[in-house]
């Protein structure tokens, strides 16, 4: 069973060959105890991808950050003793004398505790596909919403994860489609809703987080690029919603994507 | 072309990654962010060599694991322990990696896996990372890759079933 074990591990990497992954499509079905070990190693995998996203929340020392924006370039830096300037005499008086500056050169990647915030892969690339498709008038998705259950289907089986499209209308939210995205190397589903003025919000889902309850997902809040995210992990998925920066009633909105999604 | 700002910012955006990645190398806050610091002024000494066609995460996670690979040796010499190989050098003493994981049990699965199983774990699962370029980076043979990272998640597997033990 090792044997096959391993390969299931590379198997779930996509990393055997086409040869040996058609071999293993076959014995999933037709042997139950391996398609058990495969979804125990599947299990394993999600908590490990919640545990490593969970070290991208830790806050990074805002005297490391202006340390980067302050040192010359091309010419040696001093080297100094990097551990006195993690201290924290260094790094308090760091932050006294050039809190006002670096917050201005971080706006846009400082959270509102003067940390600056976790720029994770896959919510940094959803950012950027918001940046691109929100501005979009007529190619706002790619399946419109009249299609619904086949956006469902679609998305649902590319990226691995259920869902029901939320009814965002109570915040003046008209569902418009969806598209499917790529972050971080994998599927992302987004459906996408416009309110009357034309800002468009996004829910975006992907498989990945271990299991957990719908009924109370842990929320959080960041800003990445401009954007305002509020996302949480329920039942082996990721969910993030985004919106313009300084949107007061995304969290809201959140809660409402998350109890129907 | 990219400016040095340019360069900056996107390092600096970077930064949670790369703190990420150290912390793989070193399981010490304090050191991850000394390496991740001191990895970004040698990456700003030489920005003008950074080919921006080439993802600048790679060449970070290329810098950091090169000085950590220094230090370890500069530190292992000052305790007399003479020379030893990159492989060495990166990683720690697990004479009973089962044992050790097993005490930690529930809390931090993850961080309590062997720094040789992690850390190869960590750049497929949340770097996207290929078995090849785990190898090339990390300078392990792309067999152990596979094999490392199996025996993470069968070491997972493990503590995911003493949890559910202690449940019920």
């Amino acid at each position: 069973m090792t044997d096959l074990s391993t390969k299931l591990s590379a198997y779930l990497d996509g990393e055997l060959e086409a040869a040996d992954a058609q071999t293993i499509d076959a014995l999933l079905e037709s042997d139950p105890a391996a398609q058990a070990e495969l979804d125990a190693l599947m299990a394993a995998d999600a908590l490990a991808c919640e545990q490593f996203d969970a070290l991208l929340m830790d806050p990074v020392p805002l005297a490391l950050a202006h340390k980067i924006k302050s040192s010359p370039v091309g010419s040696p830096p001093p080297r100094g003793s990097a551990r006195l300037i993690g201290s924290a005499l260094a790094a308090g008086l760091a932050f006294f004398v050039f809190g006002g500056i670096g917050g201005y050169l971080l706006k846009d990647q400082i959270a509102p505790s003067g940390t600056v915030v976790a720029n994770s892969g896959w919510l940094s690339d959803i950012a950027d596909y918001h940046a691109v498709y929100a501005s979009q008038q007529r190619h706002l998705v790619e399946v419109p919403a009249e299609e619904s259950a086949h956006l469902v289907k679609w998305l649902g089986e590319t990226v691995g994860v259920e869902f029901s499209i939320p009814d965002l209308s109570d915040f003046d939210l008209t569902f418009e489609g969806g598209r499917l995205l790529v972050a971080a190397g994998k599927p992302v589903a987004q459906l996408m809703y416009r309110q009357p003025d034309g800002t468009v919000i996004a829910l975006c889902l992907q498989s990945g987080a271990s299991g957990g309850t719908v009924s109370a997902p842990g929320f959080k809040e960041q800003t990445i690029k401009g954007f305002d995210f509020v996302w949480w992990s329920s039942n082996g998925a990721k969910y993030v919603v985004i919106g313009p920066g300084g949107n007061p009633g995304l969290a809201e909105i959140a809660a409402q994507a998350a109890r129907e999604v | 072309m990219t400016t040095p700002e340019q360069f900056k910012t996107e390092m600096i955006g970077l930064l949670p990654r790369l703190r990420r990645f150290a912390m793989s190398l070193t399981r010490s806050a304090p050191d991850a962010d000394d390496l991740v610091q001191d990895a970004c002024a040698a990456a700003l000494q030489k920005w003008h060599h950074y080919d921006p066609a080439q993802p600048l995460d790679r060449w970070m996670f290329r810098i950091i694991r090169n000085l950590w690979i220094s230090e370890i040796r500069k530190r292992q010499v000052r305790q007399g322990q003479g020379h030893v190989s990159a492989e060495e050098t990166t990683e720690l003493q697990t004479a009973d990696a089962d044992e050790a994981l097993a005490a930690k049990q529930v809390q931090g699965k993850v961080s309590a896996l062997p720094v040789e199983l992690s850390r190869p774990l960590m750049l497929v699962c949340a770097e996207g990372y290929s078995y090849l370029e785990v190898s090339q980076l990390l300078e392990i043979p792309i067999g152990t890759v596979m094999s490392r990272i199996h025996r993470a998640r069968k070491l997972l597997i493990s503590a995911l079933g003493q949890e559910e033990d202690i449940v019920t």
